[in-house]
């Protein structure tokens, strides 16, 4: 991209997010959301050919590209620890199945911030380059400034990570390393009560 | 010829949209009751079992505790409203609530305090509700408190995790005790907000919604109330669609003409059906008055293992800072399993596995506080919800306070640092700091992260038309016939856990029903 291509993509989401309204956009900062049709930008966009991962059908090309950069970033699992590695959790097919649920004007609201995420890098991160083409350490480095940042930002990082971490800890596999044993009835045997006797009048 | 043997076990008989008959259905009872919740489930069994008869609609579906999979993401997608992400509009308080066949009570943690007699007080000086005593409350509370096996917790329901809450307010002097809770013979799952998957805990779900059905209540799952019948100033009846959950397809829709309309949709669901339908605002109130017990989730790292999840979800209360003057907050000690708890993560990257890795060595507990009444659910053009709370500016002391006296709690009782729940990576590493962290807590919006597990005040109780929305009686002011039996009526943030509250009120209004069946129902 070059400069004038930058600058108007900048100014394209600077844009986008006036009507949003700020308050609206900031509600994406919880449990979710997730990117419409959106991102078709240059730059945002998967490598081509790039085979999708099995059981992943929501995610339009763009938030999948994001997320798989997302994921090792903000969950280094395996890595110098003993977590099961991301590669071995379906991390991006549960997120999945979480935009499924998603109202559209979310997600809309959510594809706007992965938007100025990703061009972001190049202007509030200073790192002259976008979110997917980072190495690793400044990845880290650039969403902890997200991370610590204003309250769009911090929002839509809280709405990444959350996202990341309930899609990863959910799976059983990953409870094991951190010594949480999951569900305590069934295996427990513990029988079920019922329902309760109705009160003599 | 003797009745037949009762199975606990055996479903419950729901009509839900697999098993409706499709197409418009229509229905005369006497009273139609919207939510099957605390008020709603109450209401329903003391109507019917004066012999009224009573359809109960609940939007949620039905989900046997044999379905409970003790997998919170799982659960909360399954049992709460909008699969666990209702939020504010700003985003930085979750709202919580059930939506399934009776509702917050199968997802709540099992706490049972009575109404405090301060906020009673206040109800009664400045609200009019002259009835609402502790005195004349007494044998309501009573009631449900013998009916749901309330009890305060023994010393094996007290887990490690609210020992530590008790050992650090005794290191410090502060006062602290075992909550109440409804539950028999608590298997200690350390599963209470994900639903008890063995039948410990007394929600509606097998105390009072099967006993309603029992006493020949008709229950309707899957079925969304969308207006409320109304005849002259008269509520009679309710208009719903019974639709399935997977596909979004209403199945069929529900004409339930009635005397009495009961709405128990909780603080969020009823205003947006008054105002959906215009009903029940010369005050203006409907929606205003919003409060939510702002919660701060504040954890801690100890130097050894405490494994958190494991019994009772709630085990102790630290009450030193109940009463207004002194605060007006309360701290419990409370801990959820590590697939809900990895959504409180401090950090990302290192400090995300460093969190995760130590969860086993952390403990938690959660502050209520005694909030303004300050945030509006209000309906959108488009049929939407919107919540707007914002803190207070009077409440940033309190919600300083607690988070200034919980690290000292956690501090007290050993912890090695204790972990903000702020949007930025915020550690407090000793005794030290903790004034520095807190003076610089503000307002700003995504600063810290808040659980509402209580909303409540959208459809306040008072004996002043003009600045609220029902008579003490639980009859709206503006219609005949129409009623409502939720949260939504506390005048003000009454700072513990609701639900005994409004189980009273349900039994208090459902009385007060049956008083007048005369004039109502056309019966004695």
């Amino acid at each position: 991209m070059d400069k004038h291509e930058i600058d108007r993509t900048i100014s394209n989401i600077a844009r986008d997010l006036v009507p949003l309204g700020r308050r609206r956009f900031l509600r994406t900062g919880v449990a979710a959301a997730a990117a419409g049709a959106v991102l078709t930008q240059t730059g945002c966009s998967p490598a081509p050919g790039k085979p999708r991962p099995t059981g992943v059908s929501i995610m339009n090309d763009v938030e999948l590209s994001m997320f798989e950069r997302l994921v090792p970033v903000i969950l280094p699992a395996g890595v110098e620890n003993d977590l099961i590695p991301v590669s071995r959790v379906p991390v991006l097919e549960n997120l999945d199945k979480v935009f499924e649920h998603f109202p559209t004007k979310l997600r809309n609201d959510f594809a706007t911030g992965l938007k100025l995420f990703h061009y972001g890098s190049i202007v509030l991160g200073l790192h002259l380059k976008t979110f997917l083409s980072l190495d690793d350490e400044a990845a880290l480095a650039y969403c902890r400034r997200w991370e610590s940042g204003n309250d769009i930002q911090r929002g839509l990082m809280g709405a990444i990570k959350q996202l990341i971490f309930m899609s990863y800890w959910r799976e059983p596999v990953t409870w094991g390393p951190i010594g949480y044993e999951g569900p305590f009835t069934v295996p427990n045997g513990v029988p079920r009560l019922g329902n309760q006797p109705r009160p003599a009048t | 010829m003797s009745a037949p043997e009762r199975d606990p076990l055996a479903p419950l008989n729901v009509t839900t949209a697999r098993n409706i008959e499709p197409g418009e259905q229509k229905l005369d009872v006497d009273v139609v009751i919207v939510g099957s919740g605390a008020g709603g489930s109450v209401a329903a069994y003391e109507l019917a079992a004066a012999g009224r008869s009573v359809a109960l609609l609940e939007a949620g579906p039905y989900v046997p505790s044999s379905e409970f999979t003790e997998k919170y993401p799982e659960m909360m997608e399954l049992l709460y409203q909008d699969r666990g992400a209702q939020t504010n509009t700003t985003g930085d308080v979750v709202v919580l609530q059930g939506k399934c066949l009776g509702g917050s009570t199968v997802v709540n943690a099992a706490v049972a305090f009575r109404t405090p007699d301060h906020i009673l007080e206040h109800w009664h000086d400045d609200f009019g509700l002259s009835d609402m005593t502790p005195e004349t409350l007494d044998p309501y509370f009573s009631q449900v408190e013998g009916r749901l096996g309330i009890h305060e917790n023994l010393p094996h329901e007290i887990s490690l995790n609210s020992q530590l809450l008790v050992d650090g307010c005794n290191n410090l002097g502060f006062s602290s005790k075992p909550v109440s809770r409804n539950i028999r013979n608590c298997a200690l799952s350390g599963f209470c907000i994900a639903g008890c998957a063995s039948d410990r805990k007394q929600s509606m779900l097998v105390t009072y919604i099967p006993w309603a059905i029992e006493a020949g209540a008709q229950v309707f799952c899957d079925t969304r109330a969308t207006e409320i019948l109304v005849s002259g100033n008269r509520a009679n009846g309710v208009r719903a669609r019974t639709v399935d959950p997977k596909t979004g397809q209403t199945v069929a829709t529900l004409t339930v003409n009635s005397k009495v309309v009961i709405l128990a949709g909780g603080a969020v669901q009823t205003p947006l059906l008054l105002l959906q339908n215009g009903l029940a605002n010369s005050s203006g109130m409907v929606g205003k008055n919003f409060a939510c017990h702002p919660s701060l989730g504040i954890l801690a790292e100890f130097p050894r293992e405490i494994n958190g999840w494991r019994g009772a979800t709630v085990g102790t209360y630290c009450d030193e800072f109940e009463h207004p003057d002194k605060g007006g907050y309360i701290f419990e000690g409370a801990m959820t399993g590590a697939d809900f708890m990895a959504l409180f993560s401090p950090g990302i990257g290192d400090a995300h596995i460093r969190y995760m890795t130590n969860l086993k060595n952390t403990a938690g507990m959660i502050s209520l506080i005694h909030d303004r009444n300050v945030g509006e659910v209000r309906l959108t053009e488009d049929g939407g919800k919107e919540i707007h709370y914002g803190i207070a500016v009077e409440d940033l002391p309190t919600i300083r306070d607690c988070l200034r006296d919980g690290a000292r709690i956690f501090f007290a009782a050993g912890a090695t640092r204790v972990i903000v729940p702020s949007y930025e990576p915020i550690m407090i590493e000793s005794v030290d700091q903790i004034d520095a962290v807190v003076d610089r807590l503000t307002l700003a919006p995504l600063t810290m992260h808040y659980t509402s597990y209580h909303p409540q005040g959208t459809c306040r109780m008072g004996s002043d038309p003009a600045n609220s929305v029902v008579q003490p009686t639980g009859e709206t002011h503006d219609v005949d016939g129409l009623f409502i039996a939720d949260a939504s009526l506390f005048p003000t943030s009454i700072m513990v856990n609701p639900q005994v509250t409004v189980y009273t009120l349900a039994t208090l209004i459902a009385e007060k029903i049956n008083n007048r069946a005369a004039e109502l129902f056309g019966a004695n």
